[in-house]
């Protein structure tokens, strides 16, 4: 073996402790921070698959509907914030037939295809289809694409002529004054118009529509084949990635009417890019401790490891040879700690998919579904090997020859405060500028809203790495402190009270390290229970308003509501009856309460103006949070795509929660108005329901009042009705409790995640208490000769260990304390969540009590190491 | 049959045999902060021969380790020269310094300075392995001088295993392993019992005898000191030459010479 081989062979073999805690604290890191990408990664595939599950045939990101004033709306949309490219598009549905094969009035060679015109100078660039053989159809030209269903069917190839005929139309009915009326009568078979196949289309995207039955032409082309029949067209957006829905959704704001493809989005609301977005930072932090205590495992070593390098440097190896050794000892435990840290992260992201838990909450969808995004995989963990490297090789670097000296002197072995300094620097550089970085580009933060979040993040990361590194910049205040703690801790236990200060006394780096570290996942503990009260008052105070009143009914059977609602009446005291039936989703969740129940409670019942403005044509209620993720304000106009009538803009008249919830689907971004234009405007039917939500005066006793309105429902349909058995009851109170329960639940993914940091930090600390009983088993093997009972010595690790916990968790409950801010600050950007600052909370009592008890426990291996050391051997070794 | 050891070609160090193996002039060294500094070695000048036994006696603090340190290149004097066989070391660049000592100066320490992770086999190799001599090499080697100094045994076990005896063997062992003409050793004996320590002082002057090495001893133990061919004795930072001992002929010098002479000067 040569001599840098044999040597970091001896160090791994002999230190295997070291080696062990060393690989650990990073691999640990890594895990973490693989394994919540993993978790991340396959939670956007499993719920984008469970919502696209339904939907067989391609949609675009956005398809949105211009109001009728609007100029030239792919001009108008060109200069919306998130809009990448744009295509006007009109679907209707046509018969197809090959030219002379068969006639117009053949009408088994004709097939039924769905005709899609799209703009041919932009549709190629938005990727919407791929062609099998042929080229894209030209603008104004009657080129058609077709499926591979139709080509096979008719015979059809590239440069055959296609006949497109405008279908025998159904009877058409509009909308109009709340009446459908019919508008057309079937018609005749028409005769097509010949269209040349420019291309056939690979069964993916668009081409996988109608099964493959399916044709492109041209926008203009469709347009003058349609001219004679209403075409109101529409227009396909391609979404900027990097732009928030909400700002899009903004943009869009008062010219279009949009709908959002559901599988284009997701993780990408507002709550979701939060909870993502929370989630990843966590695992930064985790990766950030994990890097924190190799640096200081590993610099630590190099304390114990002075008199080695001296005699290295005596015995005449260069410094290169030197550095070979030590960065050869860091590139073992990097790969050692890259491989376990790598293979533990995906093993703990399959665990976690399997017991249901995903970077969106608890939910059953993400689990069987496990697939390795190996590139970030494999990035995250170079990440985590290159940065300990980095670390690790540091202290070398800047340990001066004089230290060689002075360790060939039997002198006391510490590196100068010069170098400590500067790899602290060095250490608060790599770790709070250089690995978010790295990590932000390797796993981008969901959304715009990091453009602001980031701001906020580097601001908290600042924050913390100036209170943490302090300490550890400026050692004489750690030594001051540890003459403080010394008077009570020797007072306490005089001699092993001693060992313990003076232990304190003469590292006080290696304390600090410790305590910031201890600290560092106390303040995560408080920050993030600081931000789920935060979230728990948000939760409270929106059902307070919500539904703290409130009864629902479900599983009504498309029932006339108003004779229920009478019957309840004459029971309770029932301020309003809501039902469910009249909803859409344009833009947002759309409700319609009925005006003589809402006008009984919530503002409407407090404002005669408001209630007359929202019984007018154009008025609608806003819920606190689309008013916040749409920033909208009273008077504020919100476009509403109708079936017939154009887009109508209605205006916002209040911000209120007090109407329209459902907890079917929970939802709480929606908007209000009359059920009477809904009516009008949808034509939908405002009299039968299949829920309602039933208003009362009071919330007192609303569980037995529930009981009660049970019971009179099921009488009103009769008791062994099928009807009456159907029905379910829920109570406001049901759901505030639900609801607080979900936000506690989903929150486990962080708990986890904090926990496995706590045991990062747990390492650090014992990897630290351990270098210093090894540093010093000499002096203890001579206190153990003098007399000195193991239980002492023992007692003055332990002595050490409650200074680092109990320091630590004052520390980090304060620092946390702080921290708390800052996130529901963040939180408040990414979600638009009207967050409310919490207090103090018990659990913050309970972090610090956690943080301790690890400290104490992470004392525990140092001192059984000591137990083992013979005192005879202790002094003996050389 | 052991391979015969081959010494290392490359020795930029030694200009010619008839240089001194170390020769030191006008040597000042200080510690401390720059406003309190304190003088450690004041004007200190002499030479080694080569195959010489220098021993330079003095009481702790007198600057013993410091000149042992300034002499293998590991620190810089204030003011001075030391030449190793001729090549100026105290004015070289860390690197050329280093490179001397590796190939010019083998060092046994008071307190052995064995490397705990490493078996005695290891830790003699260490010179050879740092010249980057293969293993097979170095093992021949080692064991050569494991078993001159009675402890070819021991090749196995790690430092923590070896009586104090032997562990100065083992660091004397390493010391010759790399075949440096220089030996400097820092109170060799000054952690064994007395019979370990004559065993070590007589390995010593066999190295110097058999060998032909050059030793600096440094110690305060007048016993040491009879081995040695000529002896100084160290002040307060400065030699005083008029008390300087020789050996004559064969004959060591008298323990009471060593005596009388640290009773003239106070120590």
């Amino acid at each position: 073996m040569g001599f840098a081989s044999t040597v970091i062979y001896g160090s791994l073999r002999r230190r295997p402790g070291r080696t062990l805690f060393s690989v650990f604290g990073v691999a640990l890191g890594i895990a973490i921070v693989i394994a919540i990408y993993t978790v991340d990664y396959n939670t956007v595939l499993s719920i984008g698959q469970q919502r696209t599950g339904k939907q067989q045939d391609w949609a675009a990101d956005l398809e949105v509907q211009p109001v009728d004033s609007l100029g030239d709306p792919n001009e108008a949309l060109a200069g919306i914030e998130g809009v990448q490219r744009t295509t006007a598009v009109f679907k209707s549905s046509v018969e197809v037939y090959g030219q002379g094969t068969a006639g117009a009035s053949d009408e088994t060679a004709r097939q039924k295809v769905t005709v899609i015109s799209l703009e041919a100078e932009r549709a190629p660039s938005m990727g919407l289809y791929v062609l099998e053989r042929g080229q894209s159809m030209r603008t104004g030209e009657r080129d058609v694409l077709i499926g591979r269903s139709i080509a096979e069917k008719l015979g059809l190839d590239v440069g055959d002529t296609m006949m497109i005929a405008k279908p025998r139309r159904a009877p058409r009915k509009d909308c109009i004054d709340g009446e459908l009326v019919a508008v057309k009568t079937r018609g005749a078979a028409t005769v097509g118009d010949p269209f040349v196949v420019s291309g056939i289309l690979s069964y993916m995207d668009l081409g996988r529509t109608s099964g493959g039955a399916i044709c492109i032409i041209d926008f203009v082309s469709g347009s003058e084949l349609f001219k004679e029949q209403f075409v109101r067209p529409s227009y396909w957006v391609e979404r900027d990635p990097d732009v928030d829905l909400e700002s899009l959704r903004a943009g869009l704001g008062q010219s279009f009417s949009y709908n959002v493809r559901e599988g284009s989005v997701v993780g990408q609301q507002s709550d979701e890019r939060a909870f993502r977005n929370g989630v990843r930072l966590a695992g930064l932090m985790a990766l950030a401790l994990g890097l924190f205590v190799i640096f200081h495992t590993l610099s630590m070593s190099l304390v114990e490891r002075v008199r080695e390098v001296g005699v290295l440097s005596a015995l005449g190896a260069t410094r290169p040879q030197i550095l070979r050794v030590f960065f050869g000892e860091a590139i073992v435990i990097s790969v050692l700690a890259g491989i376990v840290g790598l293979s533990g992260g995906l093993l703990l992201a399959w665990q976690m998919l399997e017991h249901s838990i995903s970077s969106l909450g608890i939910t059953d969808v993400v689990r069987g579904r496990f697939e390795v995004p190996w590139a970030e995989s494999l990035g995250l963990s170079g990440l985590g090997m290159g940065i300990a490297l980095l670390g690790s090789v540091f202290p070398m670097l800047r340990a001066k020859d004089s230290e060689t000296v002075r360790a060939l002197r039997g002198e006391d072995l510490e590196v100068r405060g010069q170098t400590h300094r500067g790899f602290h620097f060095f250490l608060a550089v790599l770790l709070f500028a250089v690995l978010p970085v790295v990590f932000f580009t390797l796993v981008p933060l969901v959304g715009e809203g990091g453009k602001e979040l980031l701001s906020v993040v580097f601001l908290g990361i600042a924050v913390m790495s100036l209170l943490i590194c302090t300490p550890l910049v400026v050692p004489g205040f750690m030594a001051i402190l540890a003459k403080l703690i010394s008077i009570p801790l020797v007072r306490l236990s005089p001699f092993s009270g001693l060992l313990a200060a003076r232990s304190i006394g003469r590292n006080p780096t290696r304390i600090a390290a410790s305590v910031a570290a201890i600290a560092l996942v106390t303040a995560a503990f408080v920050g993030l229970r600081g931000l789920t009260s935060s979230l728990y008052y948000e939760t409270k105070d929106w059902a307070s308003e919500s539904v703290e009143k409130k009864i629902w009914i479900s599983g009504l059977l498309d029932t006339e509501w108003r004779p229920i609602a009478e019957a309840l009446r004459q029971e309770f005291d029932v301020l309003g009856v809501e039902p469910n039936a009249t909803r859409i989703q344009a833009p947002f969740r759309i409700v319609g309460i009925p005006l003589e129940e809402a006008g009984n409670y919530g503002p409407l019942a407090d404002d005669k103006l408001l209630m007359s403005d929202f019984a007018g044509m154009n008025g609608i209620l806003v819920t606190s949070r689309v008013a916040s993720q749409r920033g909208l304000k009273v008077n504020d106009v919100v476009p509403i795509a109708t079936p017939s009538q154009g887009v109508k803009s209605f205006r916002v008249l209040a911000i209120t929660d007090a109407y329209g919830y459902f907890a079917d689907p929970h939802e709480r971004a929606y908007g209000v108005i009359a059920d009477k234009h809904m009516a009008s405007l949808f034509c939908l039917d405002t009299d039968t329901a299949t829920g309602l939500a039933v208003r009362l005066k009071s919330s007192d006793d609303l569980d037995k009042t529930m009981v009660g309105i049970a019971k009179v429902t099921r009488a009103f349909f009769g008791e062994s009705s099928p009807q009456a058995s159907a029905l379910d009851f829920s109570s406001g109170s049901d759901i505030r409790r639900h609801e607080l329960h979900d936000i506690t639940r989903d929150f486990i993914v962080f708990d986890l995640v904090i926990f496995l940091t706590l045991l990062i930090a747990g390492t650090g600390v014992l990897n630290g208490q351990l270098l210093s009983a090894m540093e010093r088993v000499k002096e203890l093997g001579v206190l153990r000769a003098l007399g000195a009972s193991g239980k002492q010595i023992r007692n003055s690790v332990l002595l050490e260990s409650v200074v680092i916990g109990a320091a630590g968790s004052v520390i980090g409950v304060l620092i946390g304390f702080g921290l708390v801010f800052i996130l529901v600050d963040a939180l408040k950007i990414l979600s638009g969540l009207d967050l409310p600052r919490p207090g103090i909370e018990f659990t913050y009592l309970l972090a610090a009590i956690g943080s301790f008890l690890v400290t104490i426990v992470a004392g525990l291996y140092p001192i059984w190491r000591m137990n083992r050391m013979d005192p005879v051997k202790a002094v003996r070794t050389g | 049959m052991m391979e015969p050891y081959q010494r290392p070609s490359r020795r930029p160090i030694f200009k010619s045999m008839s240089l001194p193996a170390l020769s030191v002039s006008n040597l000042y060294h200080f510690v401390g902060p720059k406003r309190a500094r304190q003088s450690v070695l004041e004007d200190v000048s002499f030479q080694i021969a080569q195959g010489e036994f220098l021993c330079v006696m003095g009481p702790s603090g007198s600057g013993k380790s410091t000149l042992l340190h300034l002499a293998a290149g590991l620190d810089s004097p204030e003011a001075g020269s030391i030449e190793l066989a001729g090549a100026e070391l105290s004015a070289s660049a860390p690197a050329s310094r280093t490179l001397a000592r590796r190939n010019g100066i083998g060092y046994v320490f008071q307190f052995f300075n064995l490397l705990p992770n490493l078996t005695v086999m290891e830790n003699v190799g260490l010179p050879l392995a740092i010249r980057g001599m293969a293993s097979a090499a170095q093992k021949a080697r080692c064991q050569d001088l494991l078993d001159r100094f009675g402890i070819g045994n021991r090749g196995g076990a790690f430092p923590h295993e070896l009586s104090g005896g032997e562990m100065q063997r083992v660091s004397i062992a390493r010391a010759l392993a790399g075949d440096q003409p220089l030996l400097l050793c820092d109170e060799p004996t000054g952690n064994l019992s007395q019979q370990a320590g004559l065993e070590i002082m007589e390995t010593l002057r066999g190295v110097c005898e058999n060998d032909g090495k050059s030793v600096l001893l440094v110690t305060h133990n007048p016993r040491d000191a009879t081995y040695s061919d000529r002896v100084l004795f160290l002040v307060d930072g400065g030699l005083s030459p008029a008390n300087e001992l020789k050996r004559r002929g064969d004959q060591p010098i008298p323990v009471d010479e060593v005596h009388k002479a640290l009773n003239e000067l106070g120590i």
